[in-house]
Formats: structure tokens, sequence, C-alpha cells
């Protein structure tokens, strides 16, 4: 009898949370970020894709200006802990000058195209390096490149740049932002040497303060440290100020952006779909010539 | 040869997020610091703005980002004779919309003043910038420059990006992620960067 309770039970709130996830799911979106589905974290796997697209590119464009070429992907090193949210970021590496001070410089490891490249003889280097990387009259296969992967979202958010400004001045014109602002203003009041009269001003005052004492304590371990915890505490506050004030700000924003959602909902996503269209068609990593990286084999140019 | 080996490079590497008004991304050369002190210089590209000062330390004239509605700062996070250093400035600003600039530069060994400056050939120099927004459970990258290598013989290259008078990817919180390197000694060396966070537009 008890059993028959609690699978009864276990079968409601079952129930209950299937219909609130097919509900959820099924929901318009409200903010423009989830309208576009910008609102989750990049995948590793889908980094890597658009940097092997680059790379995939790149070479197309190269072979079809006669000219062989085969490089890896090339990638951002990772700034540590990048995944975590600002506040988290701030106490554990302040604004990341005091306390990346002394950690070797991060490399991105040999680069055997480039040296292939700055080996050939110096004409066939140069043009080489023309196609690559351009000259004054013609764009370069690496631009080229980026402009295909990378410019894709530029290219598409284009005609929304106009109702975008509007709905931004609709927010900065709710008198609540000017709220936000004298609360974001308070908390930074007890940062040492703040000016909480500019918002930015004071970001950039603070962090210019950190870099210069970063510079002079270097060769004292004991004065680094001694930054390095000031850096935290500072940058902790201020991140909390703004995390603070960017809630207030997303409150403010909430119906103004849930208008323009809904005004522009069919455009967003239009949008939506040709991004994720375009990125499910990115090359995987495996799927790149394994062929030698560099100037393969130079042929004459057309 | 002990010259040859002294004549480790430097990157002294800029970002800086601002308004902005046209373009999506584009690299450049950077601004000459053989500048008129008290000048302004606008990268079009990307809306940053610039304030030329005389810096004693640096040995003549710099760029440095003007103060008001932009922010940043600069520090070196790397230095070795061997390998040179890396200048580190990283810098947040957008009253409203975003753009960011990196800039990078390069320098031999000691890397201390408008001197050490150095030319380096042609895709040997490099800079990216890209604008993250925070959402619930991290960070997606909403705009990318990719790697803007230098077209020509410089000591200084810019990568940009523009995102028009409003953030592209909707109210919320951003961060610019800049990088510069130059190659040297068969390998890039460089570094990345992070902006503050900014509540955006």
């Amino acid at each position: 009898m008890r059993a028959a309770y609690f699978a009864l039970v276990l079968g409601m709130v079952g129930g209950l949370l299937t219909a609130t996830a097919v509900l959820t799911e099924s929901l318009p979106p409200t903010s423009v970020a989830e309208a576009l589905g910008l609102d989750g974290p990049d995948s590793a796997d889908l980094v890597a894709r658009r940097e092997a697209a680059v790379a995939s590119h790149t070479a197309a464009c190269m072979a079809a200006r006669g000219l062989t070429w085969s490089a890896p992907p090339a990638s951002v090193p990772p700034i540590p802990d990048a995944e975590l949210d600002p506040v988290a970021w701030a106490d554990r590496w302040g604004f990341g000058l005091s306390t990346l001070a002394d950690r070797p410089a991060a490399g991105d490891g040999v680069d055997v195209a480039a040296v292939r490249l700055g080996r050939l003889p110096t004409a066939e280097r140069d043009r080489y390096r023309a196609a690559l990387y351009g000259t004054p009259s013609r764009s370069g296969c690496v631009d080229t490149a980026n402009a295909a992967v990378h410019g894709l979202r530029a290219r598409l958010l284009r005609p929304l740049q106009t109702p975008l400004a509007a709905l931004q001045a609709d927010i900065a014109a709710d008198p609540r932002s000017g709220l936000a602002l004298a609360t974001w203003q308070r908390c930074v009041t007890g940062l040492a040497g703040s000016d909480a009269a500019d918002r930015l001003g004071l970001v950039r005052t603070l962090v210019t303060d950190f870099a210069a004492r970063t510079s002079a304590a270097q060769r004292s371990a004991v004065a680094l440290d001694g930054v390095r915890a000031d850096e935290r505490r500072v940058a902790g506050t201020l991140a909390r100020c703004e995390a603070a004030y960017g809630a207030d700000r997303e409150r403010i924003a909430r119906p103004h952006e849930a208008a323009f959602v809904a005004a522009h909902r069919s455009e967003l996503l239009a949008i939506r779909a040709t991004i994720q269209a375009a990125e499910a068609a990115l090359p995987s990593v495996e799927s790149l010539s394994s062929g030698a990286p560099g100037p393969v084999q130079a042929r004459p140019g057309p | 040869m002990r010259r040859l080996r002294l004549f480790a490079l430097s990157c002294s590497f800029l970002v800086g997020l601002t308004l902005v008004p046209a373009v999506a991304a584009a690299g450049g050369p950077a601004p000459s610091d053989n500048c008129v002190p008290g000048t302004v210089w606008e990268d079009r590209a990307s809306g940053v703005k610039y304030l030329c000062v005389y810096d004693e330390a640096y040995g003549g004239p710099r760029w440095v980002l003007m103060r008001t509605g932009q922010e940043g700062a600069s520090g070196w996070l790397s230095r070795s004779s061997t390998n040179g250093c890396l200048l580190a400035f990283v810098g947040l600003s957008g009253y409203s919309g975003g753009g960011a600039d990196a800039i990078a530069r390069s320098f031999r060994w000691p890397c201390a003043t408008s001197v050490d400056r150095t030319n380096q050939p042609i895709g040997e120099l490099r800079s990216r910038v890209a604008i993250q927004r925070y959402a619930s459970g991290g960070w997606s990258t909403c705009r990318d420059s990719g790697f803007q290598y230098n077209s020509a013989p410089a000591t200084g290259w810019m990568a940009s990006l523009d995102m028009g008078a409003s953030a592209d990817c909707g109210p919320g919180t951003y961060r610019a992620l800049g990088y510069g390197s130059f190659f040297q000694g068969g390998a890039w060396r460089g570094a990345s960067l992070l902006t503050p966070a900014l509540a955006l537009p």
C-alpha cells in the first residue's frame, strides 16, 4: 500500500516536471540573447570548429590564388578560469595584473607553417605573404577566412542595429536607470581613489593604478603578494557592485527587451536559424588536411 | 651573435572596448608613437579614442586610452631577456553599444622605452579581440575579430571590432578578450587578457 502511494506521488511529480519542461521549452523568448540562441556558453567543440573553418577557408583561398598552403587551426592561449562568473574571477584573479605577473607568457608553441614560410626564397615568400596577409589593394586570405567565419554574426545582425539602438535608448531613458547608477555609486564609495562620477573611468583608474603598482612591486615577492591581496579585494568589490548594477539594469531592461523581441521575433529567429545552420556546417578539426604545414608546394600564380 | 640573442622582442598589448560607429572587424597598423602630446587619435573602425601623452619613463610620447567613457590599464605580464616582454593593457567602456580594439606592439629587449620598438616582418605580429556576453552558465562569444596579422612591416598592429550603437547580443554583461603576440624563434609569443566585465548597453 505504501509502495503504491509512493509510486503515485512519484508519478505526479514526474508528470509535473515534464510538463514544466515542455512549457518552458515552448515559451517564446523574452530577451534578445535568448531569441538569438546566444544565451549559453560556447562549447569547446564549437570554438575548435570555428578555428578549423578559418584554416580551411584560408587554404581554399590560397589554392584559388595558385598557392598551396596548409596550417593547423590557430587558437588563443587560454585565460585562467575564463569560465568563471565575473565576481568569482575577480575574487580569484583580481584584474588579472599582479596575479598573473610571474606566470610564464602563454606561448602558442612552435608554428611550423610560419617557420617554413620564413625559409622560402624572398620572392616566393613575398608572394605567399601578400596572398595570406593582403596588400593595400587586395585582402589577404586570412582576412577573407575571418570574414567568412567570424563575420557571420556581424553581417546577420547589421539590419537590427537601428532597432537595437532604439531599444538601448528606451532602457537608458527609463527613470529607474538613474537610480541604478546612484546605487552603484554608493556601492563603490569605499574603493580607494574612486571617482564614481564616471563608471567606466573609475574602472580604468583602478586597473591603471594596479598595473603601476604591479610594475613597481615585481622585484619583491612580499610587495607583490601585498598588491595581489589588495587587487583581489578591490576587483572583488568592484565586480560585486557591477553585478548588482547589472542585475538592476536587467530588471529595468526586461519589459523593454520583451517588447522588442515580440516586435522583431521573426527576424531574430531567422537570424538564429541561420547562425545555427552555419555553425552546424562548420568542419570538424579532424576533417582538415593532415599534410605538412606551410607552403607545401609553390605553384605559379594565376 | 650576442647582439642578435639580445634582440628579443616584446609585445605590448592593448585592448579597449567602447562605443563605436560602423565596420564589423578590421585590422591595421597601430597609431605611431611619434605623436604630439595632447593629440587625440580615434580608431575609426572601433571608435576607441586615444590621447598622446609624454611619458618620461618611456622616454617619449605614447598613446593611452582617453579617460572619459573608456577604461583600461597596462602592465608587463612577462619579461624575459630571451623571449622579450609582454606589456598588457586592458580596457572596457561603452556608454552604449560596444566596440573593441586590440593593439600588439613589438619591442626588443630590454623592452623599456620607445627606442626599443622594432619592426616585425609581414605576418609576424598579430592581434585579436573578441567580445563575450555572460549568460547563465558561462560566457559566449558575441563577436570575434579573428587573428589580424600585420600586412606590412610594423611595430604595432591593431584588431578592431564594432557593434554599432548597441550591443549586438542584447543587454547584458560583456567583457573583451584580447590577445596579442609576435613570432620569434619559431614560435608565437603572446598572451590573452580579459577586461573587467561591464553591464551594457
